[in-house]
Parts: C-alpha cells; structure tokens; sequence
C-alpha cells in the first residue's frame, strides 16, 4: 500500500512530461507547417498542380463512355484525377523543401538547432501537403458540381478519414523525397523525370489492367494506388475496403521510415563533405 | 558572309551554348528522354482509355507533336528570362541586333530539341504502344511535325515576352502547355459539352497542325489545315515580337532594365 503512492506520482510526472514533450512537437510541427504554406502559397507549382492540371485531365477524360456515365463513376473518376494531381504536387511542392533549405541558408540552422531537425522537415512536408491537398480538394468539388458527381452522404466520414491520410502519405513521400533531390544540381529534372511513371503504374487514371502483367505489381507499391482504391470503393458506396485502408497506413510507414533513413544519411554526407549550405 | 548573317550566327551560337548549360547532354538523356517517352505513353494510353483502339491512334498522334511542347513552350520561356536572372538585358539594348531578333536566334536551339523530343517519340514509343505499322505513314509526315513545333515556338516566345519584368515565366510557359493540352485535340477529340473550349483551340499553336497532320495520314486534304496552322504561328510571332518592343521601349523610357518594370 505504502508504494503505491510515489508510483502513482512517477506515473503522473511521466503522463505530464510526455504530454509537454507531445505539446512542443504538436507547436513545432504547427509553426513549420504554417511558414511553409506562407513561404510556397504563391509558388506556381500549386495552381500548375493543384487547379490547372485535375481540370485539363478532366477535359482530356471528358469524351470517356461518350459522357453517359454515372454520378458515382464521374466521382470515382475525379478521385483519380485528384490523386494522379497529387502525386505532380508532391513532387514540386513537398519535394523541394529540403533543397529550398539549403538555396536560402537555413538548413545549418536547423540541423544545430535544440529542436530535432526531422521535426521541422516533416513540418513544413506537412504544411505543403495540407496546401495542395485543400486546393485539389476545392478544385474536385468545383469539378464534382458541374459535372454531377455525387457520393452518398454516410460515405463522407470515410473520405475524411481518406483525406487524412492521404495528407499523411504526401507528407511521408514529401520527406523521403526532398532528401534524394538534394543528391543532385539537376533536381528540377529529376522532379519533372519521376512524374510520369506514377502516373502509368499508380493506377489511377490508367487501370491496372492496361498496365503490362510484369509491371503491375508496382502499383502495389505506391500508397496513391490504395488510397484510390480505398476512396473509390468508399465513394461508390461499397464497404470499407480493409485491405487497401490496412496497406496505405503500411505504406505511408514504410514511406516515413525511408524518409527518416534518407534524411540521415544526406545529412551525414553533407557534414563530411562540408557541403550543408552549398547542396 | 556579311556582318548581319554573322551577327545572328553568333546569336544563335551563343544560344546553343545557353540551352547546354541549362540543359546538360547527361542530364537530358538520363532525365528529360525518358520523361518525354513515359509521356507519351501515358497520354496515347488515355486515348486508349478513352476512344479504344482507334482513341489511342488519335492520342499517339497529338503525343507526338506534344513531347515538342516541354522545350518549344516552356523550356523556351528561359530565353528573354536568362537576361533578366543574369541583369544583362542592358547588353541587347546597346547591341547591333534588336533584342526580338536576338530572343528569335537563341529560341532555335529549343525549336531543335523539341522537334528532336518529336521524332524520339515516334520512333521509340510508336514501336512500344503497337504502332510500329503507322511509322511510314507518320514519318512522311514529318515536316508537319516540324511546323507544329516552330508554332509552338512562337506561341511559347510570346508567352515568355510576357513574363519578362516578373518571375512568372513558369505560371505562364507551364499554363501555355496545359492550355494546348486541353484545347488543341492532343489526346482526344473535345467533349460534346466542351465544343466551347475549340474557339480557344482556334488560335492555339498544334491544333491546326495536328488535323493537317490526321488528315494526311488519312489521305485527306490537308493543306488549308496548313495554312492555318502556318498563321496560327505568325500571329504568335507577332505578338512576341510587339511585347518585346513594347517592353524595350517602356524600359528605355524609364531608363529601368526590362526585368524592373514592375518594381
């Protein structure tokens, strides 16, 4: 009896520590992801990404089933166009966060700052990510009205939760990427190089069943593909689908976890090479 | 040779030598090739999803003229830019040539490439995407491919006139290539509801040129499609070259560089 009291008082003080701890990751991941919506709100790359590309693809899928298609497959459609988008804005708008770090000076601040440097990073990921994210997700409600797609109404929680996570794989593709772009003075190319193949494996706008049967499981891969699948059965309707929702949190994991591998060994490099300002 | 022909050599010259230097050998066959080949494939396979056979044939076609659009759109926005980002605008005002003439010669290297992206995409992707049967006839057609990229040129230059005194080069040359994406008919015929967007298609560089090129494939005449495509590019030609001037003038008169007019 007499013991458990100071545990009661341990466990207290751990539950308040950890809480504070939580609280000042919570504010620095705010403080990140606010400068770097502020620093890449007027930046091209998000009305080129984010509003003019999901409307040309549009116009371009406009002619599909001669039009006479239904309100839940226009629906299922401009879920992949918002994602095939995403995948463009990720790569210009998450993934040269790190490069932009070292154009501007900040990255050796950040890395001999008090606060852990992943922490900023995935920040400003974030920030970026919630940017595009809300733009395309205007830009398809814009769409969805005038072309009369429609998704039932007790299906609007599982999109939410599918927005959620679909920020939260930008994010962890956003970090993981701004990481290997630094490894070139070409990054631009780079960028503009990685688009198309998600484009053709995510299965997005082109199904998998037109993909070649050696290719395919690559879509398997890719975090968009799953969220599509999930979206799009949820949007139709359908059941949950648990295995695609199951496979994008793994994948969103797996993602972070390269992220944080690559961000760790760019960084070591760049500190014996003495090139943290100069990329 | 006389000194005029010489002085826009030398232009071009040094054009080339820019183009290089932002565009490396390696880096252009390690990341832009096999962009522009994965390009076409997506688009010509949204054709096929769209129209089926016959839609990806269609696709293939506009894919084609539009792998040029990277270079002859946006790359090219770079050439009134370079002086800007460099501060050496005021070298073309004391120059013998005018900077439209200048701003023409360097665009060539990007009119080279583009059409260079072109025939890449033919050659290579036509094979790939089940079209190895159409290369005659497309490779006859060739010199159309060609104009659709010297149209693009100009329209893209005009573009570039128009960003210069800002940094909206990228906003307008990445614009400029959606809009012929959405309004020329490149992956698929325009949408019953979306006729209204042909208008646009009207004055847009490709969108002539490729229904020239259609109907020549075809067998069809083809020639007025020309013609049409040939004053679609002029118009941007003209355009370009009237902000130019328009630009340098307002410059010279605020005794400011072109890049400051807005500040």
């Amino acid at each position: 009896m007499s013991s458990g009291a100071p545990n009661g008082a341990a466990r207290t003080g751990f539950a308040t520590a950890v809480a504070r701890v939580g609280a000042r990751w919570v504010r620095i991941l705010a403080a990140s992801a606010r400068m770097q919506i502020l620093v890449i709100r007027s930046h091209p790359a998000v009305p080129i990404t984010a509003v003019v590309q999901p409307v040309v693809f549009y116009v371009v899928m406009a002619g599909q089933h001669g039009g006479a298609d239904s309100p839940a497959q226009r629906a299922s459609r401009l879920i992949a166009i918002l994602l095939t988008s995403l995948w463009g804005a990720t790569l210009w708008a998450v993934g040269g966060i790190l490069r932009r770090e070292i154009a501007e000076g900040t990255l050796a601040r950040n890395l001999t700052s008090l606060t852990d440097p992943r922490l900023v990073v995935i920040g400003k990921c974030l920030g970026s990510s919630l940017l595009v994210l809300t733009t395309l997700v205007g830009t398809s409600l814009v769409l969805a009205l005038v072309t009369g797609a429609r998704v039932p109404l007790d299906a609007v929680p599982w999109m939410l939760l599918g927005a959620v996570l679909v920020a939260l794989s930008g994010t962890a593709l956003g970090f993981a990427l701004c990481s290997l772009f630094v490894l070139t003075r070409h990054a631009v190319h780079v960028t503009a190089a990685l688009t198309y193949p998600v484009f053709i494996l995510g299965g997005l706008l082109i199904p998998t069943s037109l993909i070649p049967g050696q290719l395919s499981w690559l879509s398997r891969l890719i975090s968009l593909y799953w969220a599509d699948q999930f979206l799009g059965r949820v949007a139709g309707g359908g059941a949950v689908p648990l295995t695609a929702l199951s496979m994008l949190v793994l994948l969103i994991t797996l993602y972070y976890v390269t992220g944080h591998v690559l961000f760790r060994r760019v960084v070591d490099r760049a500190r014996r090479k003495g090139t943290i300002d100069l990329g | 040779m006389g000194e005029h022909a010489r002085r826009h050599l030398e232009a071009i010259r040094t054009g080339y030598l820019i183009y290089l230097a932002d565009n490396p050998l390696k880096v252009q066959l390690t990341t832009t090739l096999p962009r522009l080949l994965l390009q076409g494939i997506f688009y010509t396979m949204l054709g096929r999803l769209v129209g089926g056979q016959s839609g990806a044939h269609f696709a293939f076609i506009g894919a084609i003229a539009f792998a040029a659009c990277t270079d002859t759109v946006i790359g090219v926005c770079d050439v009134p830019m370079t002086d800007q980002w460099s501060g050496t605008y005021y070298r073309l005002q004391t120059g013998a040539l005018p900077p439209g003439a200048v701003y023409l010669c360097r665009s060539l290297p990007y009119l080279t490439s583009g059409f260079l992206y072109s025939l890449l995409v033919l050659l290579v992707d036509g094979p790939v995407l089940g079209f190895a049967g159409s290369l005659g006839s497309l490779t006859a057609v060739l010199p159309l491919y060609l104009l659709t990229a010297t149209t693009s040129t100009m329209f893209g230059l005009a573009l570039a006139a128009l960003a210069v005194g800002g940094s909206r080069d990228v906003l307008y040359g990445n614009l400029g290539s959606y809009f012929v994406l959405a309004a020329s008919a490149i992956v698929s015929p325009l949408a019953s509801k979306l006729r209204w967007l042909a208008v646009l298609g009207e004055v847009l560089p490709l969108g002539h040129g490729l229904k020239a090129i259609r109907a020549a494939t075809a067998g069809s005449p083809w020639l007025v499609q020309l013609a049409l495509e040939v004053l679609v590019g002029l118009g941007w030609l003209a355009v370009a070259l009237l902000v130019v001037q328009a630009r340098d003038r307002a410059a010279r008169g605020r005794r400011v560089s072109v890049g400051r007019l807005h500040s």
